[in-house]
């Protein structure tokens, strides 16, 4: 073991500042502070030579499992040490990278549905006379009469509303006056509503907007 | 060598390697020798105790944790070891200094004869003071005065929880300070 240099030497050569209350706690200070320093100096016996090579004769080599090798690692503390200069081009870095993975990233158009590029453009076409208001009311909006008004073509009989989907199977029809429901006549697939109404079905696209 | 350097060593036991036990057994094998040199009197004894703790700690290796140091764990083992010997042995310890006059002048000047006579003297009633302690009041002092070592090294050492180390230490200079006024008492018995 490496020797450091006598701690105690100085505090016992004079007085230190902090036991000078009395004579009688300096004196007692003084003899514990002789008695560390003596400790300190105190010489230590050699160990006998040739006793290393005798313990390593005696030893087999160890045969330890891998996993106990590995959990050893795994426990084994260890630091990490950063620069704040690097570490804000390499935050940026990460930042820009996972930026592009979301952007272009695999599995982008599966994910949510409600980005606007996923919608697809339909139009919603009904000849109805003598009405007063026209919705649309559907799967797509929770049968909701108030969120889809249709608007008048300029000969006041035909209703019209443009709307986005998301492509698939759609339920929908048309409430008249808020009381009349009525079946889209254009559309070739019905579905029955369970309550003696028909509801028309619209497939929607991927790659063509559809009219209706 | 420094605690990564022992962690290397260890690493290298564990993967087979004998020789790599060698760095651990020359550093720290003069503090056990004289540990076991306070417990057991004589230097064969003592020497055949080192002996039992390194290959006692060989043995143990693996159970080592990593990232502490080696040495509170290798002189736990020791301290074991050696109160397993002083209980079998309690009527064949000696009493007497283990201390040799000669080992501790190293001076042969005619002018200096009189301070190296008065410092060993020092040396050998101190080492009876010491020797009138308890082992474990006894080994906290030389840990943390000779080898300075730190509080929680000692209370690891010695298998006991910081705040107990710290009572050790502080009661054993208090202890050590009335066996060194009270002079040497001649063949008193050792505590362990």
């Amino acid at each position: 073991m490496e020797r450091k240099k006598d701690p105690f030497e100085q505090l016992a050569q004079g007085p230190s500042a902090k036991f000078e209350n009395t004579p009688c706690e300096n004196n007692e200070n003084q003899e514990i502070l002789a008695l560390k320093r003596l400790i300190h100096s105190m010489p230590e016996k050699e160990a006998p030579a040739g006793l290393t090579e005798s313990i390593l004769s005696s030893l087999e080599p160890k045969i330890i499992p891998r996993w106990l090798l590995i959990y050893r690692w795994a426990l084994r503390p260890r630091t990490v040490t950063f620069q704040p200069l690097k570490l804000v081009p390499a935050a940026m870095v990460l930042v820009l990278g996972l930026a592009i993975a979301i952007q272009f990233g695999p599995g982008r158009e599966d994910r949510g549905g409600t980005g606007h590029e996923e919608l697809i453009p339909v139009t919603f076409t009904l000849s109805y006379q003598r009405a007063e208001r026209v919705s649309v009311v559907g799967s797509f909006n929770q049968w909701n009469p108030a969120s889809h008004k249709m608007h008048q073509l300029g000969n006041r009989n035909t209703w019209v509303l443009e709307l986005r989907l998301p492509a698939g199977r759609h339920e929908y029809a048309f409430l008249v006056d808020g009381k009349v429901v009525v079946a889209d006549q254009s559309s070739p697939f019905y579905q029955s509503d369970g309550f003696g109404n028909r509801n028309s079905v619209l497939f929607v696209n991927r790659d063509e907007p559809a009219n209706i | 060598m420094d605690g990564n350097d022992e962690q290397s060593c260890i690493d290298r036991v564990l993967r087979g390697e004998v020789n790599a036990f060698g760095p651990l057994v020359e550093r720290y094998q003069k503090p056990i020798f004289n540990l076991m040199c306070r417990v057991a009197g004589s230097p064969d004894s003592a020497a055949d105790l080192t002996q039992d703790t390194f290959i006692r700690a060989y043995q143990k290796l693996e159970r080592f944790h990593p990232g502490k140091r080696f040495f509170p764990w290798l002189y736990s083992i020791g301290l074991n070891l050696a109160r397993d010997f002083a209980r079998k042995n309690t009527r064949d310890l000696k009493t007497g200094s283990t201390l040799d006059p000669e080992s501790i002048s190293g001076c042969n000047y005619p002018g200096d004869q009189h301070d190296s006579m008065c410092a060993s003297l020092e040396f050998v009633r101190l080492e009876k003071a010491l020797d009138e302690l308890p082992l474990i009041y006894r080994e906290a002092l030389i840990l943390r005065y000779h080898d300075e070592c730190s509080m929680r090294d000692i209370a690891e050492a010695l298998s006991l929880s910081l705040s107990a180390a710290k009572m050790r230490v502080h009661r054993g200079l208090e202890m050590l300070r009335e066996n060194y006024k009270g002079g040497i008492h001649g063949t008193q018995k050792r505590s362990i």
